[in-house]
């Protein structure tokens, strides 16, 4: 059947070839009739109110629509056509003017209001003139020759219209002359000059830069129309919170087609969220509605910041990382959603919401499991995420391992902290000190839901503290010790004053090289000497003990 | 002669029968002689293990160490010995540890001994160097302040106020033919007041004593409920002006060495005890008083 239809418009346009004269398409209008340029059947949703058909007259004439018939078929079964509207005495098309026929809700508002009703693909919609030329746009797989002009175009996907591109082509086939286009009722397919902003091509780097420091804007322009852009012709705006940031020529030529990448470094704006718009202005630009591109950014820290990261539990705990509201206000953590360098998609619930101005909470891949872990621990304060983001245990090539990302529900960038495993010893996490520099956690298990210990420097190599203390003392004795390694496997055991081995107080683990031990102790009473032992990955050792005292009654 | 003979015989079997019925514990090492016990019996290993010298000569000590090189745990001491036919008898003073977990000691042994055996019983007592008030009184901080914010922890504990303590203990030997020597000691049988520093348990054992060659074997019983007990043997070679000895332990396995010379009436010894985790024990005395 399309075959079919093919060898008829192929005879019709060879015939009138030879006889010199324009060529002549069945079902394909006339040269001299306006021809349906845009059918927009398929709105994303609801489609009532929205569908159009728009004719555009490209002549030097007025045309009359009087009596013409649009028409929908339905490309099931053969001569199933209906009409839609017919045209009245008052409307005609100015030369070079579209005429819109669209439902209620079409913007802007069409120049008939009229029920379409069009029905997705296969099926196809016909302009009955009154002399009986009529024109045919069909689209999908069509069953049946009327229902097309040569080959019927391909289905819009919902939201996209059918444009005919450039807005004159006539090349006999509804395939070759209309495409899938942004809706653009009432105004030109393919302008001759348009500049426009790609959708979703603006990207800030790093992506939340503090005030006043650079960052790094990029976007993407493109020259749509049937003409280009001579040098000087296009100038980029950027704005911020509607605080205009730059405003630049663009000193290149952009020729029909082109595509033009926008790079520029500037100092942040502000503190605050909000939307950062790039905009394009052009002269002569026929098309302002893609014009400019917008992204939710924040400058500067969120409300929630990330204060801990543990991506390698090693203690049944399960992944968790520790944030800090950092406002002098409540903030809810239901309003943000935590995730990866992949994005932030899960939701945060659970715990006993807001958190305090200054206060901490943690987002944990296992509540139970982390509550197991850290049984002291408030749990109010733990919120569980669905679905939780597993973290990163190796760096990437560029030194990374992972982000640990949040956002507010609407996308607004909260916190984005990268981190790298390197020189991490297993099962310890990464803690954000006083400086704002990221390191291995000054206690093996992570200081969750309090500020970080920070450890002045110690003159020795290990130190208890307090050394004496009396049996069954509720209190815990503090073990510090400073390594000369970045990174060490430490081990800390008791001995009595005999020399006899007598409680493991630290079991064989990977620590930092600056770090503490909070121990409870269970000794009884007597002299104790606790001796750290403690092993490089270079194989170096070193070993230093500490004398203690346990007071008590003699039993 | 016959009368003291059989009084310290008697004294033996009865010591002997105490510290079988009364094994439970015993504490105390600030009198530990250099020479291993009971290679060389004297004032301090009197006041250390209760086991009364044959010599009733007396003798002045001066005793001091670093145990596992912790200059917190530096100790010195002094024991001055004397007696009188069959019955012996000593006193000391030490001093051991740095202020902060430091404590002093007083310490009494009266016995009785002969050629063939021997019997004493010893009492010491102990008081910190720093009470728990002066200790939390120099650190600035209330007893019950915040863990890590106090040089000392204090509160909570059982034992409030209580920074002194004393204990009780006996010990005997008997050396049938000369040539070999048993002993049984138990230097804390009854204690009072705050613990002593180290828990210690009745140790038995056997010596050798040739003319130029010593050997021993002992075993001390575990001080509490779940430990262990520990064994120590040694040999010694040398006479009265010089000898060398070397010690083995168990729990963890360990060795001590040691030396001695004797000019005259003035003797000095040396011992250093190797572990293998901590560091070295250095023990040292010099001793006043004839030869044994």
């Amino acid at each position: 059947m399309s075959l079919d239809s093919t060898c008829r418009a192929a005879a019709l346009l060879l015939s009138s070839s030879l006889a010199g004269a324009a060529p002549v398409f069945a079902q394909c209008g006339a040269a001299d009739r306006p021809l349906i340029s845009e059918v927009f059947y398929d709105a994303v949703g609801d489609d009532s109110g929205l569908e159009f058909v728009e004719l555009f007259n490209a002549g030097a004439a007025p045309v009359a629509l009087a009596g013409v018939r649009l028409e929908a078929g339905d490309g099931s079964a053969p001569g199933r056509w209906s009409v839609r509207w017919t045209g009245a005495a008052r409307d005609t098309i100015a030369p070079g003017m579209r005429f819109v026929v669209g439902g209620a809700r079409v913007q802007p508002a069409p120049a008939v209001i009229a029920t379409l009703d069009l029905q997705n693909g296969p099926d196809a919609v016909r302009l009955v003139w009154a002399d009986g030329v009529s024109e045919v746009v069909g689209y999908g797989v069509q069953e049946f020759s009327e229902y097309a002009c040569g080959t019927a175009a391909d289905d819009a996907a919902s939201g996209l219209s059918l444009a005919r591109i450039p807005d004159a082509a006539r090349t006999g086939s509804n395939a070759t002359d209309f495409r899938p286009a942004t809706p653009s009722p009432g105004r030109a397919n393919q302008p001759d000059r348009d500049a426009a902003v790609i959708a979703g091509s603006l990207s800030i780097e790093p992506g939340q830069p503090e005030p006043g420091a650079a960052m790094r804007v990029r976007a993407r322009l493109v020259s749509r129309g049937a003409l280009g852009f001579p040098p000087g012709d296009v100038s980029v705006q950027l704005g911020f919170q509607g605080v205009p940031l730059l405003d630049r020529d663009i000193d290149a030529r952009l020729a029909r087609g082109d595509t033009l990448v926008i790079d520029l470094v500037l100092p942040a704006p502000a503190a605050g969220a909000g939307e950062l718009i790039a905009r394009v202005t052009a002269i002569g630009d026929e098309d302002s509605t893609d014009d400019r591109d917008s992204l939710r950014v924040r400058i500067g820290a969120g409300p929630l910041e990330v204060t801990e990261i543990q991506f390698h539990p090693a203690h049944g705990e399960g992944e968790w990382v520790e944030v800090r509201n950092g406002t002098s206000e409540p903030v809810d953590p239901a309003a943000f959603l935590y995730g990866d360098r992949a994005g932030a998609k899960g939701a945060i619930h659970g715990g006993a919401a807001p958190i305090a101005p200054g206060g901490y909470a943690v987002v944990a891949q296992d509540r139970v499991h982390w509550r197991a872990a850290f049984p002291g621990a408030d749990s109010t304060r733990v919120f569980a995420v669905s679905p939780w983001a597993a973290l990163n245990n190796a760096n990437d090539a560029n030194g990374i391992a992972d982000v640990v990302t949040i956002r507010e529900r609407d996308g607004t960038p909260c916190a984005a902290v990268p981190y790298s495993a390197t020189g991490i010893p297993d099962g310890v996490p990464v803690e954000r000190a006083a400086d704002g520099r990221w390191g291995p956690d000054s206690d093996p298990m992570g200081t969750p839901l309090a500020a970080p210990h920070v450890l002045p420097p110690l003159a020795r190599t290990f130190r208890a503290a307090p050394r004496r203390w009396r049996a069954g003392a509720a209190a815990a004795t503090t073990l510090e010790w400073s390594l000369p390694w970045a990174a060490a496997a430490l081990e800390v055991i008791a001995y009595d004053f005999a020399g006899r081995r007598v409680a493991v107080i630290v079991p064989p683990e990977a620590t930092p090289a600056r770090g503490q031990y909070r121990w409870h102790p269970a000794l009884g009473p007597g002299v104790y000497v606790l001796a750290l032992d403690a092993h490089a990955a270079t194989g170096q050792s070193l070993g230093a003990s500490e004398a203690v005292r346990v007071t008590g009654v003699a039993p | 002669m016959k009368v003291a003979k059989h009084r310290a015989r008697v004294g033996v079997v009865v010591a002997l029968a105490i510290l079988t019925l009364g094994a439970t514990r015993s504490r105390a090492q600030e009198f530990a002689p250099a020479a291993p016990e009971p290679l060389v019996m004297g004032a301090a290993s009197m006041l250390d293990q209760a086991l009364a010298p044959e010599r009733r000569a007396p003798e002045l000590v001066i005793l001091g160490g670093r145990p596992f090189g912790l200059a917190a745990l530096d100790a010195a001491a002094v024991a001055a010995g004397l007696g009188w036919r069959s019955l012996r008898g000593a006193a000391g003073l030490a001093r051991s540890g740095d202020p902060a977990i430091g404590w002093s000691t007083v310490a009494f042994a009266i016995g009785g001994a002969t050629p063939g055996a021997g019997y004493a019983l010893r009492v010491a007592a102990r008081r910190d160097r720093r009470s728990d008030a002066a200790i939390a009184a120099e650190s600035g901080a209330p007893p019950d302040a915040p863990p890590g914010t106090i040089a000392t922890d204090l509160g909570g504990g059982t034992s409030a106020g209580v920074n002194a303590g004393g204990e009780l203990g006996a010990g005997a030997w008997i050396a049938p033919g000369r040539v070999v020597l048993l002993w049984v000691a138990h230097p804390q049988l009854v204690t009072r007041g705050a613990a002593p520093p180290l828990a210690r348990g009745l140790e038995c054992g056997v010596a050798w004593r040739g003319s130029r060659v010593r050997a021993w074997l002992a075993r001390e019983l575990a001080a509490a409920p779940g430990g262990s007990d520990t064994h120590r043997a040694g040999i010694a070679f040398g006479g009265v002006d010089a000898s060398a000895w070397v010690e083995a332990r168990d729990a963890p396995l360990r060795a001590g060495l040691g030396v001695a010379a004797r000019a005259g009436p003035f003797a000095v010894g040396v011992r250093v005890d190797a572990h293998p985790v901590l560091p070295q024990s250095v023990r040292f005395e010099c001793a006043l008083g004839s030869a044994p």
